[in-house]
């Protein structure tokens, strides 16, 4: 029983130990310095000693990126719910949701630092506006997920499928059919939230991990700079882990 | 007028073409001159091969599609208006239920849909009819096909309407299942003769159902054969062995046949 | 998803987009950090302006076009190495998994002691590629019907023969999709590693425009980027457009 536990948990998790290996072994067998690469350990003991300080710091960055996350969704949920009501407005929406998404946009953050000054608000605006273009467009397009047969069946009972006499039909089966979009777009766009609250973070130089990083480099702490990257990155995952989970429990009912 | 006490509507279809436009400007007529009078309370199937213009037929009568030619009216009223009253209820072979309500909501729903106050008993008394009351709380991915059949035409039955379509609603069911929801429809029906078209690939299945059958040939659609079915109800899963029965499904089968074989031909 | 809008719409949308800009460049409703595009346009086409940017450019193509090529043949080989040694398949996809959640700004501390300031845009332009392209070709794999899997089976074929004539020709167009999807990833990923003190490139021009104020700078910069992630995608489409027929698809 706990011999297969431990063969499962290898075969899963042979790579990521892997890595952890050879970077103590780079560490050590190149003789660097801490300043230079610290070794796991060292990182590891940066983040206890300091552990308030991390915690509050990565409970900042996590905030500011989830709050971002719920706020973009939120919006880009309601001018959803817009669009499909008046198809005007995706028209003038969605070109330009695209086209935002085929570009680098994370690169651009700093275009929205200078646009709205520098400040912890700012890193909430800058991970509200990206994630508000993919969950429209991902809600828009659950909105228009509906099967034929379903809507036959809701014009016959006198219920309009289009517009704004078709509240009902939105109500009661365009917006739960938009829940597995919904969930897939919280599964992406989790980590990248993190990523733009830390980028964010990492050019305003505020609060919160991304400056951290970047603070603890200048003043030659190497070991501190990577704790903070280190946990960055361990957040990071558990959103996605948490998301994904989310995603797995929830998508089980949609599926008839 | 309270829902009680509506009645069943008789059914009017007259010279009723549906020509549909391709988009290289050519046009094929899916339905050509369909003239048929139901009469309320009458059960209707609808028989032919496929691609004959039973669906569009159907879709006309459930105002899902306008004719390009002629008329169709339900108890003086056209589909639309019938519709608007909640006149109507329908039943595909995609059972259409929304996966995250429960069997009992996905029954309520088109209460919720036509802007109605939920009636909590009709919603329990339909689940009773289609017996599945022990399922209320269960979720269509936990039911079976025929299970789902069933929820679906308690759903298209729950707003008491005057008329029933029916398109292929045991299509996607195993034999035997089909077999038993033939008997459970005719049980429901029954309780409350309600104008019914059914439209169905099964020979059997039609006259075990209707009281007549209708044989719709194709390009373009027509009714080639209107067949009254005498046999007496209730009708028993027996039934089907007898020799009336069996005289009709030869006649009929033989009739399907010939409408096919041009098709064969080519 | 439903493919969206038609031109008719996209032409609408994009000119109200532009449009609206300019005027609110012009009006200054967003204060100075939004000029109109007019203004970018003609800033970034005076000579010496039109010169740096060209340069910087170049830099982060290079960067990008490099992390682009190694990204997704690290992510094509991941992919087919869980195919051909289906033990190391479950590692493999978390390991793949675990290293595309690590934020890539975590990753610059780290990268410019391992590989060094000048390489780090290229490996990080790879990692953001490399995922997408996993994914993809994972994908593509997985599109297989059982049924082939069974005739593979039932033939007895070996693996890697299974990989080259079914499973990789099966998957093409769901890779070329990945390497769509990755054009905008390598452009990003090679900005974000120019941040961390790399010498030249548009990541370096857009930080230092930040800071000094140089706004046409900066959306110069940007226009830049997008161009370039929208010129690679538009490769890739016509590649996809052009190609995939030839291949049955």
């Amino acid at each position: 029983m706990v011999g297969q536990r431990i063969r499962q948990f290898w075969t899963r998790y042979w790579g990521i130990l892997l890595l952890l290996l050879i970077w103590q072994l780079v560490v050590a067998v190149n003789n660097l310095n801490t300043i230079v690469a610290p070794s796991p350990k060292a990182v590891l003991l940066a983040l206890i000693n300091d552990a308030e300080f991390f915690a509050i710091e990565a409970a900042r960055t996590t905030l500011t990126a989830s709050g971002g996350l719920a706020l973009g969704l939120l919006l880009g949920f309601a001018t959803a719910c817009l669009s499909w009501t008046a198809p005007v407005l995706s028209g003038l929406l969605t070109p330009a949701a695209l086209l935002i998404r085929s570009i680098p946009v994370v690169a651009f953050v700093p275009i929205i630092v200078r646009v709205s000054g520098y400040g912890t608000h700012t890193v909430l605006i800058v991970t509200t506006f990206l994630t508000f273009f993919p969950c429209y467009v991902f809600a828009l397009s659950g909105f228009n997920d509906v099967t034929q047969v379903r809507k036959d069946f809701c014009r016959s009972v006198g219920c309009s499928t289009k517009g704004i006499s078709g509240w009902r039909f939105f109500r009661y089966v365009a917006m739960p059919s938009a829940v597995p979009n919904i969930l897939t777009a919280l599964q992406l766009l989790a980590p990248t939230a993190l990523l733009v609250a830390l980028v964010a973070e990492f050019l305003i130089g505020s609060d919160g991990l991304g400056y951290v990083m970047i603070r603890a480099r200048s003043d030659m702490q190497m070991d501190k700079s990577w704790a903070a990257a280190l946990l960055a990155s361990a957040l990071s995952v558990a959103f996605f882990v948490i998301f994904s989970q989310l995603d797995k429990r929830y998508r089980k009912t949609w599926q008839s | 007028m309270a829902a009680d006490e509506k009645g069943t509507s008789s059914i009017v279809i007259e010279e009723v073409r549906k020509r549909f436009e391709l988009t290289n400007g050519q046009s094929i007529e899916a339905v050509g001159h369909v003239d048929l009078e139901i009469a309320g309370g009458e059960f209707i199937a609808l028989i032919g091969p496929s691609g004959c213009g039973k669906s569009t037929l159907l879709r006309m009568l459930a105002g899902l599609e306008q004719p390009s030619h002629g008329r169709i009216s339900i108890a003086g009223e056209t589909p639309e208006e019938c519709i608007k009253h909640h006149d109507l209820g329908i039943a595909m072979q995609e059972h259409g239920l929304m996966p995250w309500l429960t069997a009992k909501k996905n029954v309520a729903l088109p209460f919720r849909l036509a802007g109605l106050p939920v009636d909590e008993d009709r919603v329990d008394e339909l689940l009773n009819l289609v017996g599945l009351q022990d399922f209320a709380e269960a979720l269509p991915k936990q039911l079976s096909g025929g299970m789902k059949q069933r929820i679906s035409i308690a759903r298209s039955l729950v707003l008491r309407p005057r008329v029933l379509i029916l398109d292929e609603p045991f299509g996607a069911l195993d034999a035997v299942t089909r077999r038993l929801m033939n008997n459970e429809l005719q049980r429901i029906w029954s309780q409350k003769p309600t104008t019914t078209i059914l439209v169905t690939h099964s020979v059997e299945e039609a006259i075990f159902l209707a009281d007549r059958v209708c044989l719709m040939s194709p390009r373009p659609g027509r009714l080639a054969l209107i067949e009254p079915i005498e046999l007496e109800r209730p009708r028993k899963l027996e039934t089907m062995q007898e020799q009336s029965f069996l005289n009709l499904l030869a006649k009929l089968t033989a009739a399907l046949d010939e409408v096919c074989m041009p098709e064969v031909a080519t | 998803m439903r493919p969206v809008a038609n031109s008719s719409k996209w032409i609408l949308g994009l000119g109200v987009l532009f449009l609206g800009w300019e005027i609110a460049g012009q009006q200054e409703w967003l204060g100075k950090g939004l000029p109109p595009i007019s203004a970018i346009v003609t800033y970034a086409l005076e000579p010496r302006s039109y010169e740096l940017l060209m340069r910087s450019a170049a830099v982060t193509a290079t960067n990008a076009i490099w992390g682009f090529i190694i990204g997704s043949m690290i992510g094509w080989s991941i992919a087919c190495s869980g195919q051909i040694w289906p033990a190391l398949k479950k590692g493999l996809d978390t390991l793949s998994t675990f290293v595309n959640a690590i934020p890539l700004i975590a990753l610059g501390p780290l990268l410019i002691v391992t590989v060094g300031e000048q390489l780090t845009p290229m490996t990080t332009a790879s990692l953001a590629v490399f995922f997408t392209v996993f994914v993809a070709v994972l994908g593509g794999f997985e599109r297989l019907p059982s049924v082939h899997h069974d005739v593979i089976h039932t033939y007895g074929v070996n693996r890697w023969r299974a990989l080259i004539l079914v499973l990789f020709p099966n998957a093409l167009p769901s890779f070329i999709d990945g390497l769509k999807l990755g054009t905008s990833a390598a452009v990003l990923g090679a900005i974000l590693g120019e941040w961390f003190g790399a010498p030249a490139g548009l990541g370096v021009l857009i930080v230092s425009s930040m800071q000094n104020f140089q706004i046409t700078l900066l959306w110069s910069a940007a226009f830049l980027g997008t161009a370039m992630s929208a010129a690679g995608f538009f490769i890739l489409v016509i590649v996809q457009q052009k190609l995939l027929p030839r291949f049955g698809w």
